[in-house]
């Protein structure tokens, strides 16, 4: 027993001190090693697909958008990231800031939206989401919203539902409407939301959708693709909730829906460039555009996609938003600095 | 220890080197948040913060501390006076199975809670809408109350036990009522010992995320993160730790300083060790619910709502993986914490100054949220791989083959830094038993040196050491925010795992990873809680 | 000014032998008595029972008219006027001096009559200390002082002097009786330190086997014990047994008048070793010799191999293996029946 101890100490010591992903210098398979601010279960078929295809290895290193950047800033020349994909616009736009980007030509990539890529090269979108509003079917009108404006009404007050202003999706939706009319205006529209709040923020998209369904709130703010899990949903408790309320794509007639992307590009320091450079082609390949689409319920970025959902089906097609990208990552801090001035917690 | 003629304790003086070692490894992290928040320029930021949220963070930060403070402080001092001083069914086993929701973490009890009590959960649909929603500062200091009262709990219990009964007799000779006795006497004469447990529960409540973004709590901790994620600022939030570091450090002071010239334990003379106070019929059933209730909340509902959860869910193989990933870091990272504590007890037997330093600036990682040491982490490991890479690079010509960050070595710093008062506390105490009398009469007898640490002292402190390795394997087995940032690529814990589909609002599948978690500590947890009270029972002053 | 009285009281704890079994004591105001037996015999335990923190399985104790303890009733500590002096002395370790004396008191100037019983313990100049900031010899008087000063009726002290230095103790004591008597209350002293025993007490009482076998004056009860058990608690004693024959009973040193005692009844007669002086002679064999200042105190072996216990002048010769006789004092003798 006494020199289990030592013994055990020893081993696990020697062990703490390796390293056990396979790194790219060791030359028996190829790999990618992809760093993904994402969690979806769609995206492990993606990489299982990929594999499967290409017979390269994807290692994945998932974390928080901020915690890769400031992860991959750290390691600098040394890091082993080939990969950086975010799952919004402002982290995007921050690791470009930083430098963390290598410069690609995507121009080879067809059916995609101009304002889905880059200028400069540094990234491309595989997958975007709308923020929409959703009603609640009984005690709202059809056609009573049309805009995200319409909520700053003081007929909503008490009414509105709404998550935390530290997302960085409301920060989005923020960041855009400063981009378009000014953050004077911006922030009279978030003081306004403000004031019309049923609750004080709490949980996450879906709570607010449950918030419609139990009453406390006639609208909310929502991302579509929580709206469509729910209507899909194998629990009965989440498809009577989604059956609750209806969503609207607000500013179908101004400056279209905003729209939040997930964009990928290869590391500046990628050890594996090669590899990268074909798991992002992957992504916006048609068999993971339909993945995205069929179990995450995103909205693809590739014009013409195949794909089988019928609540997807029902929301398209919509106006989005064409602002370029890099304005919502540039607003972002400005955006945050509103919510905090319009006490939106 | 007995007042009067002391005699020195082996002195290892060569050992104090090892001390501050100990002491930097815990400490440099935060050293290095502080150089980076010390460096840089004026933040504008900070200036916005201060007008906008800053007081809000503040208050909420407080608000939670305090109720978390004080739900605990009653939960623990009452029960831990319930059961060291009196009898009454049930209580030995309660004894130690009321330590066990140490094993839960505070985020675990948050989801689960939140789940049940909000719109359109079974308690909200059950009560018609009177059973509050779990959420806020108040719910958050709910959760920390009800998962941390076993530090304060354990404390009390102990200074209870040890306490003469002859002072509380003596009271009750002078005039005083029972409760008037105890108010007077018993409760100041455990002051010290609850203080130390509610300074604890404090520090855990304010560096804790996951619990306070996930019921919406807006503390310090989460502007925080903000600054760092919102802003897009290292800096700032470097210097909003700062802030969270200097509240530790005064609640720390403010512990030592109410520990004046007034002592707890007997000045001189025998005593004796209390009989219980028998409590049967309707005052015994009483007392054994009051002790079920706090496990009942702070354990058992939750644990029932998560696996109820767990069983209407997918089941992801992912949470096998990620379990032996849990485990791997917590052994680890126990043995090296339970070998660090252990030098670092043997360093404070010298009493010297440096020796005694040190080990107050360990503690004081327990006071910084895990991605504050996360990011100090990374900071100086990179410093150190900048420093490395050209000079290894001039010898070999080559690049250094270790990246340093990449591996579960950065975490396990981490970890360590955060967690290492947590064995340096119980070392301490163990090694406290090895009395110098005992030394002086071991050595006379020929043990020296290597044979007296194996024939004397290890059979002594062993099951100390023990407790404080299985303390720490607890910590860390809970630990989500530094795990989150530091971890080795394809590499998930429990914690992270249960984490992330929590924030995605999958709280079925974030419910298997969280009920794992739990069960898991609670079988150390169970070891090191019999540990304690064992101790306990006898009630026996030292020397 | 009433009486304290104890009758029949019992107590077992649980599965232990009987702590209390039937004792009975009185305690008188004014009148200091102390409470003597081996450990073990019960005192400690009536004592906590006269203060309330343990209760009767059966018996009373009554203050004059009020019942303090019966079957069925119990009057708790803080209900009795009970003045209490641990062994240990149980002062509040965070409070100070002044703090603990008037801990018992109530009113707006309970901090002043404090400082009047400290003064009187003279101990004014330590009020603020803390208890480990103070000698034992001070704590003991900061207990006293604390106990006395809410004026209790009773007072109850637990082996208040064992705790100090002995060459302190004589002195201590003094000051301890003084204190008692002074406030007037009714006080029990237990100890079972016999040569303390006879020092502070106007009536002593010999405890054994949670039974009062015997109450009286010291001189009383250490000239007449009413059995060689009680005669040994109070120091070393020779038990002799015999028989009376004829209202005198025959002793190696002559016949001793006993009229009392029915005749044929078998007797103990007792003698102090201070009434068996060394004379010429070699009936006895020294087995020791051991110097206690004063005196040397022998240790003897008679001829039928039986042991005795004499005093010698300080001067003496006698050493171990001499052979001397012994003269009997009777003044230092008691008959009492056997058993």
């Amino acid at each position: 027993m006494r020199f289990l101890i030592p013994a055990l100490a020893a081993a696990t010591a020697l062990t703490a001190c390796s390293q056990p992903a396979p790194s790219s210098e060791e030359a028996e398979a190829r790999s990618v090693n992809l760093y993904t601010a994402r969690h979806y279960s769609s995206d492990e078929a993606v990489y299982a697909d990929f594999t499967a295809a290409t017979g390269i290895e994807v290692n994945v290193l998932q974390a928080s958008g901020d915690q890769l950047i400031e992860r991959v800033r750290v390691d600098g020349e040394r890091s082993p990231a080939d990969i950086i994909l975010t799952v919004d616009a402002a982290r995007l736009h921050r690791a470009e800031e930083a430098g963390l980007f290598a410069v690609s030509d995507f121009s080879n990539i067809e059916g995609i939206a101009p304002n889905m890529v880059d200028p400069d090269g540094h990234w491309i979108a595989f997958a975007s989401r709308a923020r929409v509003i959703a009603y609640s079917n009984d005690r709202v009108e059809a056609g009573e919203i049309t805009s995200y404006a319409d909520l700053a009404d003081p007929r909503w007050e008490g009414r509105i539902c709404v998550r935390s202003s530290g997302n960085v999706y409301n920060q989005s939706l923020l960041a855009g409407m400063i981009a378009h009319e000014g953050e004077e205006a911006a922030e009279a529209w978030a003081a306004a939301i403000a004031a019309n709040l049923a609750r004080a923020p709490q949980g996450g998209d879906r709570d607010q959708l449950r918030g419609i369904a139990a009453g406390e709130c006639d609208v909310a703010i929502t991302n579509h693709y929580y709206y469509a899990m729910m209507a899909r949903s194998s629990d009965e408790a989440d498809r009577a909730v989604a059956a609750a309320s209806t969503l609207v794509f607000p500013n179908q007639d101004t400056t279209g829906t905003h729209v939040n992307i997930s964009g990928a590009g290869i590391a500046a320091n990628a050890p594996n460039a090669e590899e990268a450079r074909i798991f992002i082609e992957y992504l916006l390949s048609a068999d993971s555009q339909r993945k995205f689409v069929e179990m995450t319920n995103e909205f693809p970025v590739i014009a013409d996609s195949q794909w089988d959902n019928d609540v997807i089906a029902g929301m398209l097609p919509f106006t989005a938003d064409d602002i370029a990208i890099d304005a919502l990552g540039e607003n972002n801090a400005a955006a945050q600095r509103v919510f905090d001035r319009v006490d939106w917690p | 220890m007995s007042s009067g003629r002391s005699v020195k304790a082996t002195a290892r003086p060569a050992l104090t080197p090892f001390a501050v070692l100990a002491a930097l490894v815990c400490a440099a992290p935060i050293l290095a948040i502080a150089w980076i928040a010390l460096s840089g320029g004026a933040s504008d930021y900070l200036v916005h913060l201060a007008e906008t949220r800053l007081p809000v963070y503040l208050l909420t930060s407080a608000q939670v501390g305090l109720i978390a403070a004080a739900g605990a402080g009653a939960i623990g001092t009452g029960l831990g006076w319930l059961i060291a001083r009196c009898q009454f069914p049930g209580r030995n086993i309660l004894s130690w199975v009321l330590v066990l929701p140490l094993a839960m973490p505070a985020y675990v009890a948050a989801y689960a809670w939140l789940d049940l009590s909000q719109a359109g959960g079974p308690l909200d649909v059950a009560t018609a809408g009177l059973f509050p929603t779990i959420r806020g500062a108040w719910g958050a200091g709910l959760m920390f109350a009800l998962v941390l009262y076993p530090y304060v709990y354990l404390l009390a219990r102990d200074a209870f036990a040890a306490q003469s009964a002859d002072a509380v007799q003596a009271a009750r000779t002078l005039g005083a009522s029972p409760f008037e006795a105890f108010r007077r006497v018993a409760l100041p004469m455990a002051r010290p010992a609850i203080a130390a447990g509610l300074a604890l529960v404090i520090m855990e409540s304010l560096a804790d995320y996951g619990t306070v973004s996930h019921l919406g709590a807006p503390t310090l901790s989460i502007g925080l993160i903000r600054a760092w994620s919102g802003a897009g600022s290292l800096l700032d939030a470097a210097r909003l730790s700062l802030v969270l570091v200097l509240v530790a450090l005064f609640v720390f002071s403010l512990e030592r300083a109410q520990r004046q010239r007034a002592r707890t334990s007997a000045a001189s003379g025998r005593h004796r060790p209390a009989s219980r106070l028998q409590l049967t019929g309707r005052t015994g059933i009483g007392a054994l619910s009051l002790c079920l209730l706090p496990l009942l909340l702070g354990l058992i509902i939750p644990l029932a709502r998560l696996g109820w959860r767990a069983l209407h869910a997918a089941y992801t193989p992912d949470v096998l993986e990620a379990a032996a990933n849990s485990l791997f870091l917590a052994g680890t990272s126990a043995l090296i914490a339970a070998g660090l504590g252990l030098l670092t007890a043997y360093a404070l037997r010298t009493r010297g100054r440096i020796a005694t330093g040190a080990a107050r600036l360990a503690g004081l990682g327990y006071a910084v949220p895990g991605a504050v040491a996360a990011v100090g982490v990374l900071a100086i490991l990179s410093g150190i791989q900048g420093w490395l890479d050209p000079l290894w690079r001039g010898m070999t010509g080559e690049v250094f083959p270790i990246l340093l960050t990449g591996g579960a070595g950065a975490l396990i710093f981490a970890y360590l830094s955060r967690f290492a008062a947590a064995a340096i506390g119980p070392a301490e105490t163990a090694l406290g038993r090895v009395t110098p009398t005992l030394d002086g009469a071991a050595r006379t007898l020929g043990a020296t040196g290597w044979t007296l640490l194996r024939r004397v002292h290890w059979p002594l402190i062993a099951s100390g050491v023990a407790a404080a390795g299985l303390l720490v394997f607890v910590e860390v087995l809970k630990e989500l925010p530094a795990t989150m940032i530091l971890r080795p690529f394809n590499f998930d814990t429990l914690a992270v795992t249960a984490h992330n589909f929590a924030s995605d609002e999958r709280l079925g599948e974030a419910a298997l990873p969280s009920l794992a978690i739990t069960l898991i500590a609670l079988l150390p947890m169970a070891v090191v809680a019999r540990y304690l009270s064992r101790d306990a029972k006898s009630g026996e002053l030292d020397d | 000014m009433t009486d304290l009285t104890v009758r029949r009281a019992c107590r077992t704890f649980a599965g232990e032998h009987a702590a209390l079994n039937g004792a009975d004591l009185d305690l008188r105001p004014g009148q200091v008595t102390a409470l003597l037996g081996p450990s073990g015999s019960g005192k400690s335990t009536l004592l906590r029972a006269i203060a309330g923190l343990e209760q009767l399985d059966s018996g009373d104790i009554r203050f004059g008219d009020t019942v303090w303890s019966e079957p069925g009733t119990h009057l708790p500590p803080e209900q009795r006027k009970v003045g209490l002096v641990f062994q240990d002395y149980a002062l509040f370790p965070h409070m100070n001096a002044l703090d603990n004396v008037a801990f018992g008191l109530t009113g707006s100037d309970r901090k002043a009559r404090a400082m009047v019983q400290l003064g009187a313990a003279e101990l004014g100049d330590k009020a603020r200390k803390f208890p480990h900031e103070l000698s034992g010899g001070e704590q003991q008087r900061v207990a006293l002082a604390r106990a006395l000063a809410p004026k209790p009726q009773v007072m109850l002290l637990d082996e208040p002097f064992s705790g100090l230095d002995r060459r302190l103790r004589s002195a201590v004591r003094a000051r301890t009786v003084a204190a008692l008597k002074r406030a007037g209350a009714a006080a029990l002293i237990v100890t079972h330190d016999s040569e303390e025993a006879l020092d502070v007490a106007d009536t002593l009482a010999l405890m054994l086997d949670g039974v009062i076998v015997q109450t009286g004056t010291p001189e009383d009860v250490w000239f007449k014990p009413v059995s060689a058990a009680a005669a040994r608690l109070l120091g070393d004693a020779n038990i002799l047994p015999g028989q009376v024959e004829a209202g005198r009973v025959e002793t190696p040193f002559g016949t001793l008048p006993c009229a009392a005692i029915e005749p044929g009844t078998p007797v103990d007669v007792i003698i102090r070793p201070a009434g068996l002086t060394a004379v010429d002679g070699d009936t006895f064999e020294v087995v020791e010799s051991r110097y206690a200042g004063a005196e040397r105190q022998l240790s003897l072996k008679a001829a039928d191999g039986s042991l005795w216990y004499a005093n010698a002048p300080a001067a003496s010769a006698l050493r171990a293996g001499d052979r001397t006789g012994l003269q009997l004092d009777a003044a230092f003798t008691h008959i009492t029946p056997a058993g």
